[in-house]
């Protein structure tokens, strides 16, 4: 056994050790162990006493062991908590600023390399999430809004003194800072975390054309940054180098449009970063050499795409003209691929009249880079965010959303709408296989039925927009921008069930579609923001309980 | 099928799909409009989910009072009750938008209830109390798909609703689709199911005649063939239909029934866009039946999309216009070709007794609604985007709620004068520097430094609402600041940005049409 894992089994066995003094996720003491007390209409918060919609988000519910003590907003706080002790760090990673990365597990994706053996915690016995003793947990119902910061297993280090979108590489963050138009940035800011607590900016780049997010990529040999046209190498993370841009189809992009622009409304990176999907509908540029931008092609499948889902080819553009890429039926928004960058995964957001059809998700066949090939549809089935991953049992799942302004309404049951708008709650399929299973809903307590007096008092606001996912070696996890409930991280590793293990919210919210960035090396968690970029820790807890890697930064946990 | 969630909460596995899938239009293509919004809008813009600037995008007028106005806006509604002197702003969350560049239809009954069609939830929402409240009314609604409202002005309280809702949607097939008609006689409180409709067609608008309110007319298209044209004709108030077919031009794919005749139920005028041009950027015709769409004649088109079209009170005239073309007027009768008679970018027209109202893009034209009452003598600015400001309702309303944090985001964008309707403009009164302006107590406007075909011209003849004549200037009693355009922006580059894309676009959409065939 290597040191640092050695030193993953006696934090998990602390923290095993102190669980029964710590707070779980969920605001209650005792976590471990608690899900069958929890089941159903129970709420683990204890807010909300069965079969009733009344809670009393701010200080009932409490165990006894642990009364509720007001903080310093006037929100009451969990009664007191064991601190996470102290850990022994073991031998020392490299320097801050090397980039060390962790083991490849099950999942050999790109982004995996490094080691030779594992490192990440054991997960045949999953570690309980549970709060920092430091954290001010949500005391009512899970994603309801609540005054000042509430926190579980993740703490704030620092902020980056730009809002925008953010993404990462090694030890820095890329934020976009917005531009004059929709979807565009002014620059491109570079930032190195090698010490998180103190980022420091090192370069800056214009932005080129626009995108709704912006999106980064590491996997072997090389590291990638993309925002609307403009192609960045950020192999040496602290400077941003322009490699090139990509010509998109879309007239409406040629025009400065970008958000009426049918490729490159929205971009996404494969998974070994030699390819860029777009969206709205689906494109592909491709970009391997990135020493030469003139051998980069863009190819354009929406006409493709409207041949083989049956659209009708008599309608404007279906096929045709400079527009096409404009108008037509949609595929995609964010989209993603599998490790292998075989198949492709983009679902639309509503069924329109161009539209022609529900919310509907495909899988396509991109094996061959001349032909692509549909494989699998679902309907209602919404894609403004898309993500897909490789559960360690091997079963592979996608998980979708769509964005809407907050004004849906959380009364509605199941199978609830999935037009635009309706952005309470994500969707996950299981595609193993090639093979869409049934999609099932993911949702927060406050945007359930049952809550949703609550969530009307209380002017609760869990809307998601976007989402992004980790997903190497035996970990599997994806952090969400759900609105007003703040950055919500789940555990996908069974992807039937996923599981709620941090969140963060300040109740400041993020940028639309805001984008976030985990880095493995430093155990620091990067959010988009309007105001500024929020670097965060994952704390050691939860940490062990993703199976993830144990940072090998000398510095983390940072103090 | 029971949500997934939290980190200590089983729940069962599925045991459906999510349901009705509400389909609506998303953000198909482009036009210079936003595109000059665009260039335009303030650094650090916050990316918003349909990317659009703020403007104004339809209107609603009272049935007999017509200075009461509720115009949609790419951000909401605002109303005005004074003829357009004051206004007050709904967000978009209020009215459950869903944040995607189509707004949701209107209407303004006759005791002034304002009904929204939910594009989200599903349903209407009726506010009694402008705006301040909104209650949903859902009934037989639920679980279907509003595309259109309209109004039955011959019946105090009559609104009209057509759903049409996909039920299947077979991999590979062709959509059915739940087509209902359905009708509220009490301002939207209620609602009953009127008639249901085959469900071949996606059904696109719905019409009921001013002279005969048993005469309805419904549109739409083939769910298997979206260049067959469908309508579907009522002449007993819902109770039995006459299906008409049409074919439709390569490039469209849509069919809405854009306007009736005011005293003659046979004749009715016909858009046919481009399927999903919500922007105006596709080929558009205009045309006519004569005899209750049986029939039709082809009597106008525009190059880019028709984004608005109206017919006088009277009955002896139309406008109809886009952001491309313009706007045009012709006979009703159709003996002569229509006349261009401004360049501004429509993006709707409503002619009432007082007036004709026409939305338009700012800064682009010098109002987001203007105002005339003579269409061929020039528009008079009546609402600025500037002029947004929100609603003094009671304390706690939902209006006060919801729309705090929107206006956060809309206030800077629209250059909003005042916070809060009535409340002191916070930016000096203008009256410097160029761009037009309006003289205080008359409807002069003078040319401004473009010298524009579409700068305003002098609106002098005709009855119009009072308010509309005067200068809007701030004031206690509303929310209104001054009309003067001498805080446009004067930012020479961007017109000249504009007009190079808009060649381009030109250019680009002839080569289309060239490579087409008709």
């Amino acid at each position: 056994m290597r040191p640092s894992m050695l030193f993953i089994t006696l934090v998990s066995i602390a923290l095993v050790a102190c669980d029964s003094s710590s707070t779980d996720i969920d605001g209650s003491p005792g976590a471990a162990g608690s899900s069958a007390a929890t089941e159903g209409n129970q709420d683990a918060r204890g807010a909300t006493a069965p079969g009733t919609d009344d809670p009393a988000p701010t200080s009932s519910g409490q165990a006894a062991s642990s009364e509720p003590v007001p903080g310093p907003d006037g929100v009451d706080r969990p009664g007191p908590d064991l601190p996470i002790p102290e850990m022994d760090m073991g031998p020392r990673a490299p320097a801050p600023g090397s980039d060390p990365e962790p083991e490849p597990g099950p999942n050999e994706g790109p982004d995996s390399e490094g080691d030779d053996e594992p490192d990440t915690a054991p997960v045949a016995e999953p570690v309980e999430a549970t709060c920092g003793a430091d954290d001010s947990p949500e005391t009512g119902l899970q994603g309801d809004s609540y005054p000042g910061t509430v926190n579980c297993g993740l703490t704030l280090l620092s902020e980056l003194p730009v809002g925008g979108h953010v993404q990462g590489s090694g030890h820095c963050a890329f934020v976009r800072v917005p531009g004059g138009a929709p979807y565009t940035g002014s620059d491109i800011k570079a930032f190195s975390l090698a010490d998180p607590l103190n980022p420091v900016e090192t370069d800056e780049e214009p932005a080129i054309g626009g995108s709704e997010s912006m999106r980064a990529q590491t996997a072997d040999g090389r590291a990638i940054l993309v925002s609307g046209r403009g192609v960045y190498d950020v192999s040496n993370c602290e400077d941003l180098v322009k490699k090139g841009e990509i010509a998109w189809p879309s007239q409406n992009a040629q025009l400065g449009l970008y958000f009426a622009a049918l490729s490159s409304h929205e971009i996404a990176i494969s998974h070994d970063a030699k390819r860029v999907y777009s969206g709205l509908g689906f494109t592909i540029a491709h970009i391997e050499d990135l020493e030469q931008p003139d051998t980069w092609t863009v190819k354009n499948w929406s006409c493709e795409m409207n041949k083989q889902s049956g659209f009708p080819g008599q309608v404007p553009n279906s096929c045709e003209g400079p527009s096409q890429e404009d108008l037509g039926r949609q595929y995609s928004h964010s989209s993603d691929d599998n490790f292998e960058g075989t198949v492709w995964y983009g679902a639309n957001q509503e069924g329109s009249s161009s539209q022609m059809e529900p919310a509907t998700a495909r899988m396509v066949d991109i094996s061959d880079p001349n032909n692509i090939t549909i494989l699998d549809t679902v309907r209602n089935f919404p894609g403004h965010s898309m993500n897909w991953w490789r559960a360690p049992d091997g079963r592979e799942f996608i998980i979708g959303a769509n964005e809407g302004l907050g004004a849906a309404d959380s009364c509605a049951d199941y199978p609830r709408p999935v037009n635009l708008g309706n952005a309470l709650d994500a969707y996950i399929v299981e595609v193993t296989g090639n093979k869409f299973g049934e999609p099932f809903p993911l949702t927060l307590d406050i945007n359930k039925p049952e809550n949703c007096q609550a969530a009307r008092r209380s002017r609760a606001n869990a809307s998601i927009s976007e989402h992004s996912l980790y997903n190497k070696g035996e970990a599997a996890f994806v952090m969400m921008e759900w609105g007003g409930a703040g950055l919500r991280v789940f555990d996908l590793r069974d992807g039937d069930n996923p599981k709620e293990v941090a969140y963060y919210n300040d109740g400041r919210g993020h940028v639309h579609s805001g984008v976030f960035h985990y880095d493995d090396a430093r155990g620091i968690m990067l959010a988009s923001g309007t105001r500024a970029v929020q670097v965060l820790m994952l704390q050691p807890q939860i940490i062990a309980a993703l199976g993830l890697p144990y940072p090998t930064d000398p510095d983390y946990p940072y103090k | 099928m029971n949500p997934r969630a939290a980190s200590h909460i089983k729940t069962s596995h599925p045991t459906g799909r999510a349901g009705h899938c509400v389909a609506i239009r998303k953000l198909l293509g482009a036009a210079l409009a936003p595109l000059a919004a665009c260039l335009l809008c303030p650094a650090n813009l916050p990316a918003h989910a349909n990317g659009r600037l703020p403007g104004a995008t339809g209107l609603a007028i009272h049935p007999t009072q017509g200075d009461e106005l509720l115009l949609g806006l790419t951000y909401g509604l605002a109303l005005s009750r004074d003829g357009g002197a004051s206004w007050s702003w709904m967000c978009e969350q209020q009215i459950e938008g869903n944040g995607s560049d189509v707004d949701p239809a209107i209407v303004m009954t006759d005791d002034g209830t304002l009904i929204v069609l939910s594009l989200t939830n599903g349903g209407v929402l009726v506010s009694t109390d402008d705006g301040c409240t909104f209650q949903r009314a859902m009934g037989p609604l639920a679980g279907h798909r509003g595309v259109d409202l309209t109004l039955d002005t011959s019946q105090s309280g009559r609104v009209l609703a057509l759903l049409s809702t996909i039920i299947e949607a077979a991999i590979g097939g062709h959509p059915r689709l739940r087509n209902l008609v359905a009708q509220s006689l009490d301002h939207g409180r209620t609602w009953t199911i009127l008639a249901e409709l085959p469900d071949d067609m996606w059904g696109e608008t719905l019409e009921v005649a001013p002279s005969d309110p048993e005469r309805i007319y419904v549109s739409g298209t083939s769910s298997a063939d979206p260049l067959l044209g469908i309508v579907e004709r009522s002449d007993d108030g819902g109770v039995t239909w006459t299906r008409t077919t049409v074919d439709l031009p390569h490039g469209s794919g849509s069919l809405f029934v854009s306007g009736i005749h005011p005293t003659d139920r046979e004749r009715l005028w016909f858009r046919v866009p481009g399927r999903g041009d919500i922007y105006g950027v596709l080929p558009a015709r205009l045309w006519l039946s004569t005899d209750g769409a049986a029939s039709f004649e082809p009597v106008g088109d525009t190059q880019g999309g028709m984004l608005g079209f109206a017919v006088s009170p009277e009955g002896d005239r139309v406008v109809f216009g886009g952001p491309l073309d313009g706007l045009f007027v012709a006979p009703s009768n159709a003996s002569t070709a229509p006349t261009k008679i401004a360049n501004v970018q429509v993006k709707c027209l409503r002619w009432h007794a007082n007036g004709l109202y026409v939305c338009a893009d700012e800064p682009t034209a010098p109002y987001s609604l203007g105002y005339t009452t003579e269409p061929t003598e020039g528009i008079a600015p009546l609402w600025n985007r500037r002029d947004t400001c929100r609603a003094t309702c009671p304390p706690a309303s939902p209006l006060e709620v919801t729309c705090r944090e929107p206006w956060k985001v809309i206030a800077p964008l629209v250059n909003a004068s005042a916070p809060i309707c009535g409340a002191p403009s916070s930016i000096p009164d203008a009256g410097t520097g160029g761009g037009l302006s309006i003289d205080a107590g008359s409807t002069s406007l003078a040319k401004g430094p473009d010298g524009g075909p579409d700068a305003i011209t002098a609106v002098t003849s005709g009855p119009r609402p009072a308010q509309a004549t005067a200068p809007k200037t701030s004031s206690a009693g509303g929310c209104t600041v001054s009309s003067s355009l001498a805080r446009a922006p004067r930012t020479p580059w961007w017109l000249a940005l504009m007009l190079i894309l808009a060649v381009r676009r030109h250019r680009a959409l002839a080569r289309i049409r060239r490579r087409s065939p008709t």
